[in-house]
């Protein structure tokens, strides 16, 4: 048995490839974490301004590259195999990231401290 | 005209929590407190740097939002008010079960976040102006404040497990209303037990309904304040913030309502279960005074004393979401241009 593909190679420009690059840039950059869901298909396609069969199909399209595991009633989550660190990780850096965007923090002063815990919290590790 | 001499200190105080009224002179004093020393300028610059055409979209979308909530905020303060003294001071309901009076306020916070959904779902819905790839999943919790998301859960499970225990715990009256707590005279089968009145079904029932629209509301506003597109990415920063206002609000009018309808049914619940004797005279075998205790009266009284916090904690809740708006309107007013990240928190 052979498997169809989804969206044409030659049509490397249709929404669909556009999304399916977005998201696996996502999850390949470390910005999706371990298990953590993917928006929904609704959610992506209103954000994009795309069909919610577009959406879907990019999102099959990243089920067939094991980037993402969907299943019924636990939605579309990133596959722990495909991620850079776990989802609660970086749940918490998106936390700290607004929560310094609120306060007006530097970037490079957060980042700055960041490495010095780090560095002590993990007994002298270089990070 | 009662002397006042004749009480004590305390006394005097208990007589002043026992009404919500005084509850909302207290709520006014903290709020304007908490105002005076918690406000302070926000310097931080990060939706500043936004240009004309995107800070009118994001005043469009947010402003009448945040106006509503304080418009919300403020029709729960005055519907509780209104209701109070209609009842007590104007109509004459001396025979008659106001079974509508705990859930005012529950019914008044959803009607007041109904048309802020009505609202997020028809203005503060526009497509994107370009559009923003998405990254987190935004769901109900996205935005919303987490322990106030935990304490209106709380909430909701304490106004359920109150009605619910005080509805089985009550009786009925003549007419079937169930609005009386039965408590024996303890060794005096002879006499008929006291019953006086309490937060039976047909207070309780009227709240559990009204709890369900309240937190469908509340949901369904929550989830379509942060599911929406944003307008660009430029404004991805300031429109987190003016959700996170949004989000905020909703959560603090709905917890508002539900402390009031909750702090409402302890005060009747103390004032039935902390009765502790009867007199009786006349012509009778059994004349004298007997003392009755519910055996819960010690946690009724302790309900008793925790009303009057939670009406102080809802009213300063609601005071501040309004002054959040008349806030928000003086800095615009006054800095046109410069008060627009003000308007999104």
């Amino acid at each position: 048995m052979t498997v169809q593909p989804l969206v044409s190679t030659s049509d490397e420009a249709s929404p669909t490839i556009t999304i399916y690059r977005q998201l696996r840039g996502l999850i390949l950059s470390g910005q999706l974490g371990a298990d953590e869901r993917l928006p929904t298909v609704r959610q992506t396609a209103a954000d994009l301004g795309v069909a919610p069969g577009t959406a879907a199909k990019a999102y099959k399209m990243l089920e067939q590259d094991g980037l993402v595991v969907s299943r019924t009633a636990a939605g579309t989550r990133v596959a722990a195999s495909a991620a850079v660190l776990p989802g609660s990780v970086i749940r918490r850096i998106r936390e700290l990231v607004d929560e310094a965007s609120a306060t007006g923090a530097d970037r490079d002063d957060v980042l700055n401290v960041l490495r010095v815990i780090w560095q002590v919290e993990a007994g002298g590790a270089t990070p | 005209m009662p002397d006042l001499t004749a009480f004590g200190p305390l006394d005097l105080v208990a007589a002043a929590f026992s009404t919500p009224l005084f509850s909302l002179l207290l709520a006014g004093l903290l709020a304007a407190g908490i105002l005076i020393i918690l406000t302070r300028p926000r310097d931080d610059a990060a939706p500043t740097d936004l240009s004309d055409d995107v800070r009118q979209s994001l005043r469009r979308r947010y402003l009448p939002e945040v106006r509503t909530l304080s418009i919300a905020a403020a029709a729960v303060v005055v519907l509780f008010v209104a209701e109070s003294v209609l009842r007590g001071y104007v109509l004459d309901l001396h025979d008659a079960v106001a079974w509508w009076h705990y859930a005012v306020p529950l019914l008044a916070a959803a009607l007041g976040l109904g048309v802020l959904l009505a609202l997020v779902l028809t203005r503060g819905t526009a497509l994107s102006e370009v559009a923003v790839p998405p990254v987190a999943r935004r769901t109900w919790r996205s935005f919303g404040p987490r322990r106030g998301i935990i304490g209106a859960g709380i909430l909701v499970l304490a106004l359920v497990a109150t009605s619910v225990l005080a509805g089985l715990a009550s009786t009925t009256n003549s007419r079937g209303w169930h609005v009386w707590l039965e408590i024996p005279i303890a060794n005096e089968p002879g006499i008929d037990p006291l019953r006086p009145w309490f937060y039976g079904w047909t207070f309780g029932a009227p709240v559990l309904l009204s709890l369900v629209p309240l937190v469908a509301v509340a949901w369904s506003a929550l989830h379509a304040n942060a599911a929406r597109s944003y307008l660009r990415p430029e404004a991805v920063v300031a429109e987190r913030e003016g959700r996170r206002g949004v989000a905020s609000g909703i959560v603090g009018v709905a917890s508002a309502g539900m402390l009031l309808a909750l702090a409402g049914a302890w005060r009747l619940i103390a004032s039935a279960g902390t009765v502790t004797g009867v007199a009786i005279s006349g012509e009778s075998d059994y004349v004298g005074t007997y003392e009755v205790e519910w055996r819960y009266a010690e946690l009724a009284a302790a309900l008793g004393w925790l009303a009057p916090v939670l009406e102080i904690t809802a009213f300063t809740i609601l005071l501040l979401i309004v002054a959040r708006a008349l806030r928000t309107a003086q800095l615009r007013s006054a800095v046109p241009n410069g008060a627009d990240a003000e308007a999104l928190r």
